[in-house]
């Protein structure tokens, strides 16, 4: 009887410590730090994605001492996992429990789209510094949210472009994943490829986790002049693989988004996508002499051989906002005020070049067309062709482009399938 | 014609993989009436050692073999150190193991890191062989080689040898099989050991065929348990069977129906379950 | 353990379970948010793992389904609010009894089977309904879900917003649900799902339908279960096929088992403890999935009858 109260009272105990792990510490005094948390995932699938964007962030951060205005830099990490409710409850805790001024990161497009509703409500800025999902900076469009990665469409529409003038492809068979942003990629594409007199001829949408892309490629159109890939980590792997062994890159050309390409996928990937070509917002062959800078740095913190794009995106994030942070004095509590220099700062030399966002939130930057190429042991993505300040909209007018219905499964239809 | 043989062909190699992955867990299913919810995680481990060995060596065969002796071993140590423990609770061992599951995944994590894997292997892999029109690639026809060598093993072990048949007789009684004077609890490890040898040897052709990566655990033990559901727990047959039912159904399924994959994988297992709770091939 | 020694136990317990119930309705307000956002997922759970206990614990039936009708009762809310701004009275009804009617149609196929082969089939249905929520992109979403769910508006403005408002809804739920359960558990009904679960074959010759009793569990279960998801699609405000993956069908159970079936409260602490472990230990280490491991690991070994099970002298 006496244990049974002395084992109730421990348990009791034991959760007093447990929600004591949740309280938040007392705020210090005098000109506090300007808390940013950083929200990636740290583990599950996209783990290695995570560390790299938190590695190319922080390692600006601590380039400039984690102290900027005057006031330093205090960086919360959470993890994301692989699970959208995860990245909820996590900006949750950062924005109630941490209390942070910013939350800069995300990787899952779902979990963004489902994460931004939470710090638009409490008036937190959000910077997404990797998902893509389309209609945040569009029709979702916010007051203090902003995105410094990519989106489908807004590479997608390049691409159309790129594929139709450039390669002179006439008749593109599609294949992406089925989820957003295989969508918007698709989509995008399929938009300009077709405005310019191109046809898509066929859209196979493949699930998130296939295994077997046999079926899939096997039934690829063969009178298609090339094809767009949008598969990518390690499926795109299988992908890649599959259409090597069924002797499909022999005789065809495949321009694929280029998380299919990535840095990171190039050892795996090895020689099997030799020629490949992808679009993306950076290479690591950039010859930039700041890009060059970037990789001897981040190489010699994080020791990888081959890094990816997450971490430069986050690095230019990161340069980016801290300008802004100086432009304001580190008054960063203003928020419409940061906000509004946000939207004002353009930062020319990140690693992939010049970062700036437009009207709605969303980036303004340059997308690099590359190959994927041999060089001595390694491989690299060689960028071949540039094109400079792409806007998410294209060339369309925004609110012309707003009208129609975000890019999805059905939209735009396809008419020569 | 050229379509439903490659078809086919595909169904056929994919339903070698999910034989590998589904022929450990019905064993274990059968002998231990265990939920082994880290089944997935011999299939990640043996992937990942393969992979390192295979660096280190140069040698795929080589790698395979260690990798899966390897895993045996350690399932083998988990079946005797943790298993054991909680022998007959079906809760409390679907709590061990999603609990050593979750521990794997995690440890890979932090030994190997995030980024994906291939595993490349010996240089014909990236061949194929030519016949007619069509190619058949030799990796797949490896991994259906390979599958069909070890159901052959197996059955013959199982129908031929003492030893297998004290694996049978402990599949119908376990009890009985142990009054009988058989040291079942050493039955139980060798079985839980070859489970995961399996398992292994499906994660190193696996990270030769698709990499291996984080989360690959979680992703084939949906369709490591559908294949042991439809054939039927404890049956290596029913394994088989059900390997190449799915296989083909998957692959015909994306093909001709894009729109319901998955559906097309777990529908027949609903099916069959409706018909036969127990399986296929599965005793009720 | 002699019989007043028994009832002293059980004295005690109810008394800490009131104790906690009035420190849950009291405390709030005065609590950083951030804990009463935690402590609202708890309950939720709490709901979702009481009534699988239901099952598991008192029936014998090892349902690896239950996230299945968790989460039909997740998307009917999410559906109902977003696309047809539904009320929350409605959208939480509509959950429950859709719930109920999917866990009605799975235990006609369920129950021709028990045991392992039982579990086999519930844990297909979850794969098929996971499939689906995947598949069926213009009902579900499909991979990205259906975001922007609003939180219900209940009239309680006056608790000042920062989730108090959600949360003591989700309190009263809470509570409805664990009397609903309590009395189900001590009625004849209840008794007779023990009976039913110490021995079927028992039972039969005594007279009683097992089967009936068995599908009836199934379907009251399924309704809990409803309720929680709906609630859960609220508290995220978004659902997605995630809800029903292995790992998460895994996680009802999983909170049962650790808190010890065939309790009732045990799993309502198991569904605390996990939820605030997961959040808790994150803080500390990264490795955070690995301390949940060694946690599932040595309750395994060492609770055999659960948490719970540790705070109840072991019967002769």
């Amino acid at each position: 009887m006496k244990t049974l109260v002395s084992k109730l009272v421990a348990l009791g105990l034991a959760v007093i410590v447990a929600v004591g792990g949740l309280v938040p510490a007392a705020p210090a005094a005098d000109r506090p730090p300007i808390k940013i948390g950083l929200i990636t995932p740290r583990t599950g699938n996209f783990a290695q994605m995570g560390i790299d964007m938190a590695d190319g962030f922080k390692l600006y951060l601590s380039e400039i001492d984690y102290q900027v205005a005057g006031r330093k830099i205090e960086l919360v990490e959470e993890d994301e996992g692989a699970q959208p409710a995860q990245a909820v409850t996590k900006i949750r805790k950062l924005i109630t429990h941490d209390k942070v001024n910013l939350v800069v990161g995300l990787f899952m497009a779902a979990a963004a789209y489902a994460a931004a509703p939470v710090a638009q409500e409490a008036g937190v800025p959000l910077i997404i510094t990797l998902a893509a999902s389309d209609d945040l900076t569009q029709r979702k469009a916010s007051k203090y949210l902003a995105r410094v990665s990519f989106t489908g469409g807004e590479l997608g529409h390049a691409a159309g472009d790129f594929a139709y003038r450039k390669l002179g492809w006439r008749k593109v068979a599609a294949i992406a994943m089925d989820y957003g942003w295989g969508y918007e990629t698709a989509g995008g594409f399929q938009r300009v490829f077709e405005e310019l007199g191109g046809q898509v001829i066929q859209k196979i949408w493949t699930p998130v986790n296939t295994t077997d892309f046999g079926p899939y490629v096997a039934s690829l159109k063969p009178e298609a002049d090339g094809i767009l890939d949008v598969v990518t980590g390690a499926a795109s792997i299988r992908l890649i693989g599959e259409l090597r062994k069924a002797g499909v890159l022999d005789r065809k050309k495949v321009l694929a988004a280029g998380s299919a390409t990535d840095e990171t996928l190039l050892t795996a990937l090895g020689d099997t996508a030799l020629g490949v070509l992808s679009f993306y917002p950076w290479s690591a062959a950039l010859d930039t002499p700041e890009n060059k800078r970037f990789l001897a740095r981040i190489k010699q913190a994080t020791r990888k051989e081959y890094v990816g794009t997450s971490a430069a995106i986050n690095y230019g994030a990161a340069m980016w906002i801290v300008e802004a942070l100086k432009a304001v004095g580190g008054d960063v509590e203003d928020k419409d005020r940061f906000f509004q220099t946000l939207r004002a700062t353009e930062v020319k030399n990140t690693p992939r070049g010049p970062v700036k966002i437009d009207r709605y939130g969303h980036i303004i930057q340059n997308v690099y067309f590359r190959r994927v190429d041999k060089v001595g042991n390694g491989w690299q993505n060689t960028v071949i062709e540039t094109y400079p300040s792409v806007s998410q909209f294209w060339k369309y007018n925004p609110e012309e482009y707003l009208k129609q219905p975000l890019y999805s499964r059905d939209y735009p239809p396809c008419k020569h399938c | 014609m050229q379509f439903w043989i490659t078809q086919a062909f595909n169904g056929i190699s994919y339903a070698a993989l999910l034989f590998l992955v589904g022929g450990g867990l019905t064993l274990i299913f059968g002998v231990m009436k265990i939920v082994n919810i880290a089944h997935g995680s011999f299939y990640l481990l043996g992937g990942y050692l393969g992979v390192a060995l295979f660096a280190r060596t140069g040698s795929f065969y080589l790698a395979l073999a260690a990798a899966a002796v390897a895993v045996a071993l350690a399932g083998m140590l988990v079946e005797r150190v943790f298993l054991r423990a909680v022998e007959g609770d079906d809760l409390r061992q679907m709590l061990l193991t999603m609990g050593i599951a979750l521990f794997v995944q995690d440890l890979c994590l932090l030994v190997w890191g995030g980024d994906p894997f291939n595993l490349r292997g010996p240089v014909y892999f990236g061949w194929s062989v030519k016949v007619g029109g069509l190619s058949f690639p030799v990796l797949r026809l490896f991994m259906i080689g390979a599958a069909a060598l070890l159901f052959v093993v197996l059955w013959w072990f199982q129908e031929r040898t003492r030893a297998g048949a004290m694996v049978r007789a402990a599949v119908d009684n376990a009890e009985m099989t142990e009054a009988l004077g058989v040291n079942v609890p050493l039955l139980r490890m060798g079985v839980f050991g070859l489970g995961a040898l399996l398992a292994a040897f499906g994660g190193v052709v696996g990270s030769a065929f698709m990499g291996i990566y984080p989360g690959v655990d979680f992703e084939i033990l949906p369709y490591a348990f559908v294949v042991v559901i439809v054939g039927g727990m404890g049956s290596l047959t029913g394994a088989l069977v059900a390997a190449v039912l799915l296989g083909l159904a998957d692959n015909f399924g994306k093909a001709l129906f894009p729109e319901i994959s998955y559906f097309t994988l777990f529908a027949p297992m609903g099916i069959v379950l409706a018909l036969r709770p127990s399986g296929l091939f599965g005793r009720s | 353990m002699t019989a007043p020694a028994g009832r002293r136990v059980r004295a005690v317990l109810v008394l800490a379970g009131g104790v906690a119930l009035v420190l849950l309705a009291v405390l709030p307000p005065s609590l950083p948010t951030y804990v009463v956002i935690v402590l609202t997922e708890c309950l939720i759970y709490a709901v979702a793992a009481g009534s699988l206990d239901l099952l598991i614990g008192y029936t014998g039936l090892a349902s690896l389904g239950h996230a299945a009708f968790f989460t039909v009762g997740a998307y009917t809310t999410a559906l109902l609010a977003t696309r047809s701004g539904a009320s929350f009275g409605t959208a939480l009804g509509a959950s429950v009894l859709l719930a109920a009617a999917a866990s009605a149609a799975v235990g006609l196929l369920a129950l021709r089977a028990s045991g392992i082969y039982f579990m086999m089939i519930t844990l297909s249905v979850a794969m098929c309904a996971w499939g689906l929520a995947y598949r069926w992109v213009s009902l579900t979403g499909g991979d990205t879900g259906i975001v922007g769910i609003p939180r219900p508006r209940l009239g309680l403005g006056w608790l000042a917003g920062e989730g108090l408002e959600f949360y003591y809804a989700t309190l009263a739920l809470f509570a409805g649900c664990l009397v609903l359960l309590l009395l189900l558990v001590a009625s004849p009904f209840g008794r007779t799902l023990v009976g039913i679960r110490d021995s079927e074959s028992r039972m039969r010759v005594l007279g009683f339908n097992v089967w009936l009793h068995k599908y009836l569990a199934l379907v009251i279960a399924g309704a809990f279960a409803g309720l929680a998801g709906s609630l859960y699609a609220y508290y995220n405000g978004f659902v997605g096929p995630n809800a029903v993956d292995l790992a998460h069908s895994m996680q009802f159970v999983l909170m049962v088992i650790v808190g010890g079936p065939g309790t009732l409260v045990g799993p309502l602490l198991g569904a605390f403890m996990i939820t605030v472990l997961e959040k808790a230990v994150s803080v500390f280490t990264e490795r955070w999935v690995m301390v949940l491991a060694a946690v599932y690991v040595v309750t395994a070994l060492w609770a055999p009858r659960g948490l719970l099970g540790l705070l109840r002298p072991v019967r002769r």
